[in-house]
């Protein structure tokens, strides 16, 4: 059987690395598909934990699904927002919404 | 025995896909090119589903995510004519603060992880007679009932939201 830290090891690598997306990108889109990258490393390390700790309830899997739901809904009106983004300054480079700043 | 070494050179392969796809996902110029390893790594993530026991959110990764967000985001993409080149990862002299931050926080996860080990593995009684998938539905239906009914109020929430801020113009 393999052990519970791999899972978790793979699972904040590839948090770690949708961390570096989120944080390094100019291009809106980008940032978004680095925190879905965020969102599917917290689900591994949910069923991770389900199927090693308390197998016979599945409540871990039953959170990722919801996680997945959130994660789904967020993307749609997260893109919606992209793209009226877009009409507004013809750009979706985050460098260039910088009205707030003093 | 045999089952054993199979199970752990399935999790390695899908491991290293699934890292190696979201480090390309990181490090192309080309965002097209980075939808695409998004993809791949929704897929290995999907395998490693599978390999947990948990076929029916494995064929939901599929469906949700390798399927309709990354259609999604190649539809955003092509509307947004997006041409701008990336940054660079592994180019540049001076010190790279995101990625100066994130070492730091795998350094952290991993130290913490290896260091607790102290996780045991509980003996897999398995669900009972139904499948795995059956079993999820009751523990959604009985359990989470609640948060079952507001997910779904909140995608259609998200769906009216989207169409609305989509089509705001043309609906005046």
């Amino acid at each position: 059987m393999i052990p519970l830290t791999y899972y978790l090891i793979l699972a904040a690598g590839l948090f770690s690395v949708g961390l570096y997306g989120a944080l390094s990108k100019r291009n809106a889109i980008l940032i978004l598909m680095s925190i879905e990258l965020m969102l599917n490393a917290a689900n591994i390390n949910l069923v991770a934990f389900s199927s090693y700790v308390s197998p016979e309830t599945l409540k871990g899997q039953a959170f990722a699904i919801f996680v997945m739901v959130i994660a789904a809904a967020e993307v749609g009106l997260g893109l919606a927002l992209i793209l009226l983004l877009f009409r507004q300054r013809r750009t979706v480079e985050v460098d260039q919404f910088n009205l707030l700043r003093g | 025995m045999p089952e054993l070494s199979v199970n752990l050179a399935v999790f390695f392969l899908l491991a290293v896909v699934t890292i190696v796809s979201a480090l390309m996902f990181v490090s192309r110029k080309n965002i097209v090119h980075s939808v695409l390893w998004f993809l791949l790594t929704m897929l290995s993530v999907a395998g490693t589903f599978f390999l947990l026991g948990a076929p029916f959110l494995a064929a939901a990764q599929i469906l949700v995510y390798a399927g309709a967000i990354t259609v999604l985001f190649l539809f955003v993409v092509m509307l947004t004519m997006t041409r701008i080149p990336e940054v660079r990862v592994f180019g540049s002299t001076q010190v790279n603060g995101p990625l100066a931050a994130t070492f730091l926080l795998l350094f952290l996860l991993v130290t913490v992880v290896g260091v607790t080990e102290t996780w045991s593995a509980v003996a897999k009684n398995g669900a009972g007679e139904t499948t795995l998938t059956a079993a999820l539905g009751l523990v959604l239906f009985q359990d989470f009932l609640l948060p079952f009914e507001l997910a779904a109020f909140v995608l259609l929430v998200a769906l009216i939201a989207a169409l609305f801020l989509a089509l705001g113009e043309t609906l005046k």
